[in-house]
């Protein structure tokens, strides 16, 4: 009962913030209208019993198939297994993701069809794939985790010195497209599985990390190159303006039921066809453990529909109306603040990083406190959506502005960090721009813009979301380095 | 001098209390693992929760002081409801202390986090025929290194390798060559009486 109890507590914890935020804007300054604030309640209690059975589900199925698979990745002992198998795996759990598709979609109608949303779908998938693959070549190799970053977003700037502005803004959007609520706990899974069977030494729990990392930079090696063989410029074609939501709350939640039903079921059906064919050629598990994992899979997939039905259905929209009357009746100030509250409070509620905490605790046995993670990760987006929202008002501020020095600095921050936390980090990165970041903020951020004269609604948004995965990088790397400072100190102070 | 070990075994909610109690003792080395109780509960079941987090504790203690060790953990951790904990002390050997009802030992050495696989290659030069490598984390120092309020401790490498009387002492004796554990900030070593072995496989005694 304790475990159902500590779990509760914890997705409660990570919930009722934003919910508390809400509120006070409600009382205060944004009053929300008709049944949106009933719709936004029934969201939260949603997203609460969602959550809570997914995390259940993700550590009885995903987690053990992922483990399982590199495992028996690693016992094959051939790197030509390995490749042909991380190509495959990559692809595929990338080619299901659902945010992909929508974000496709989207591109397909911002560059009029000159970036058919499958074209985008596959290249995203294939960039995944390779760059995955080199992850997981290089844990069973000894490179340094540091060298592959430097070489990955080395490429990406290189590609982004010939891409335009918007095209950047799409590359690092697909990237944390890509990297959902069912990708983000499986590679982690097939990380520490293909850790688990080498030498025991100072790097192999670092090597748990950072192929979430690695594998999100692919997704914008891919955007970029292939905008680059197009020869796509500047966007020329345009969004449909959202409509705001009427406030009912049976409009709200009933159309979306299938679709999500449908979505979730794709995302994770790769992973499924792999489990059952490496359970008939590899795994051959006894029939209890077999069972064991199916019913994870299936509490992962009860877990995920009914977290996604209250983000969709009831944060979603309120997400948009606040954004939108914020602007429209407040300060600047009060935006700015906003933005930054909602930051802190919707990253803890992304349920892949309650994941990647838990592996973090497990990996360390508990030495990196869970709650330290959260503190950094919250602070990360919170700047995240400050810096955005800052964007919008201060139209002089460009995407690169944030972008270049930012992703510059985790690169050499990353050769003074211990190999733990840049893992970690990078992982971070694709983990925090998860469901709630691509539904609730991201309504919230282009809710803003379109309320402010002459700010793009579309650019804001792609922008918001490449913010979003640059700094809890450099959260994470500060907290490491504030980390093995603390640690020094404390050898010195002579403990055996 | 003689040391006990202290045992704690907690569930996660009993972890904070249990760790501002170790503060208050006088212990030479502790050390804290993640671990997993097993669960027995119809809503579980469905859920298909089998097994709930708990942490296991050593704590190394000066024989005399051990029985206040385990009064003061018992009456703050309320050891004697249900459900709330277990706690046990053993013996270690001891230097000059005769132990004859132990043909065996286990020796456990506690190191740096990635240091276990060097201690193994010497204990395995000394005789040993297997060890197994755990990872906790350094607890139980009196100064405190704090960041944002939580108290950072270090990752350790735990080293646990069972063996036959004869082949304990040269494998003890090799390691503290090496590695010189009475030296501050190199690693901790101790040995505990093993009554009865099963599954030790004979090395062959060189003469």
């Amino acid at each position: 009962m304790n475990a159902l109890k500590s779990t509760l507590n914890e997705v409660l914890a990570s919930v009722l913030p934003i919910v508390a935020i809400v509120l006070i804007l409600h009382f205060t300054v944004t009053p929300l209208e008709g049944e949106l604030l009933g719709a936004f309640l029934l969201g939260a209690l949603l997203i609460i019993i969602g959550l809570t059975i997914f995390l259940f589900g993700i550590n009885q199925g995903l987690s053990q198939i992922g483990e399982g698979l590199g495992a028996s990745l690693a016992h094959s002992n051939s790197l030509i297994t390995i490749i042909f198998f991380s190509l495959i795996i990559g692809f595929f759990v990338s080619f299901a993701e659902p945010d992909l598709r929508i974000l496709a979609k989207q591109v397909d109608l911002v560059t009029s069809s000159q970036f058919p949303s499958l074209a985008m779908v596959v290249v995203v998938s294939i960039g995944l794939g390779v760059m995955m693959t080199l992850g997981m070549v290089r844990i069973v190799s000894k490179v340094r985790i540091r060298w592959v970053f430097l070489f990955a977003y080395g490429v990406i700037f290189i590609l982004s010195v010939f891409s335009s502005f918007d095209f950047i803004a799409i590359a690092f959007d697909a990237s944390g497209a890509t990297t959902g609520a069912i990708t983000v706990p499986f590679m982690l899974a097939l990380a520490t599985g293909i850790t688990f069977y080498k030498r025991h030494d100072n790097h192999s729990e670092a090597d748990s990390f950072g192929l979430v990392g690695i594998a999100s930079s692919g997704a914008i090696i891919g955007t970029l190159s292939f905008g680059l063989i197009k020869g796509l410029g500047k966007l020329t074609g345009s969004l449909p303006t959202e409509v705001l939501p009427e406030g009912n709350l049976s409009s709200l939640y009933a159309p979306i039921i299938s679709p999500i039903a449908l979505d979730s079921f794709f995302s994770l059906l790769p992973i499924i066809i792999i489990f059952i064919l490496f359970q008939i050629f590899s795994f051959k598990y006894p029939k209890r453990k077999f069972l064991d994992i199916i019913r994870g899979i299936i509490l992962t997939y009860m877990g995920l529909v009914i977290f996604m039905l209250g983000v969709n259905g009831g944060f979603m929209g309120v997400g948009s109306v606040l954004g939108h009357s914020l602007a429209t009746n407040g300060s600047k100030t009060l935006i700015l603040v906003a933005s930054l509250a909602l930051g802190l409070a919707t990253v803890l509620a992304e349920p892949a990083v309650h994941v990647l905490t838990d592996q973090v605790a497990t990996i360390t046995a508990n030495s990196v406190r869970r709650a330290l993670v959260f503190i950094f990760l919250s602070l990360a987006v919170g700047l995240a959506l400050f810096l955005s929202a800052l964007r919008i008002l201060v139209p002089e501020i460009e995407l690169w502005m944030y972008l270049l020095p930012g992703f510059g600095l985790t690169v050499i921050l990353a050769f003074f960090t211990d190999d733990l936390f840049v893992g970690m980090a990078y992982d971070a990165g694709g983990v925090a721009s998860g469901p709630m970041t691509a539904s609730f903020s991201l309504a919230f951020i282009q809710g803003i813009a379109a309320a402010v004269p002459n700010a793009d609604v579309v650019s804001e948004g792609f922008g918001m979301i490449a913010i979003v995965a640059l700094t809890p990088i450099l959260a994470l790397e500060i907290l490491g380095l504030l980390y093995s400072r603390a640690l020094k100190k404390k050898a010195k102070g002579g403990i055996g | 001098m003689n040391y006990h070990l202290l045992t704690c075994i907690v569930g996660e909610s009993q972890s904070h209390k249990l760790h501002t109690t170790i503060k208050m003792l006088d212990c030479v080395a502790g050390v804290s693992f993640l671990g997993a109780g097993t669960v027995q509960s119809g809503l579980a079941k469905l859920l298909g929760i089998k097994e709930e987090p708990k942490e296991i504790i050593h704590l190394l203690i000066r024989a005399e002081d051990t029985h206040h060790a385990l009064l003061l953990l018992s009456s703050e951790l309320h050891l004697e409801k249900k459900g709330s904990g277990i706690a046990y002390i053993t013996r270690t050997v001891g230097e000059g202390m005769n132990e004859e009802e132990a043909m065996y030992q286990k020796i456990t050495v506690i190191t740096e986090r990635g240091g276990a696989e060097e201690v193994m290659d010497h204990a395995r030069a000394a005789g040993a025929t297997g060890g197994t490598i755990l990872h906790g984390r350094g607890t139980g120092g009196h100064i405190a290194t704090r960041l944002f309020g939580f108290e950072i401790e270090p990752e350790k490498d735990v080293l646990i390798i069972l063996s036959s009387d004869q082949i304990t002492q040269k494998i003890v004796q090799e390691l503290e060559e090496h590695f010189h554990f009475n030296e501050p900030g190199s690693g901790i070593l101790f040995v505990e009486p093993i009554l009865k072995v099963i599954g030790l496989p004979e090395k062959k005694q060189d003469a």
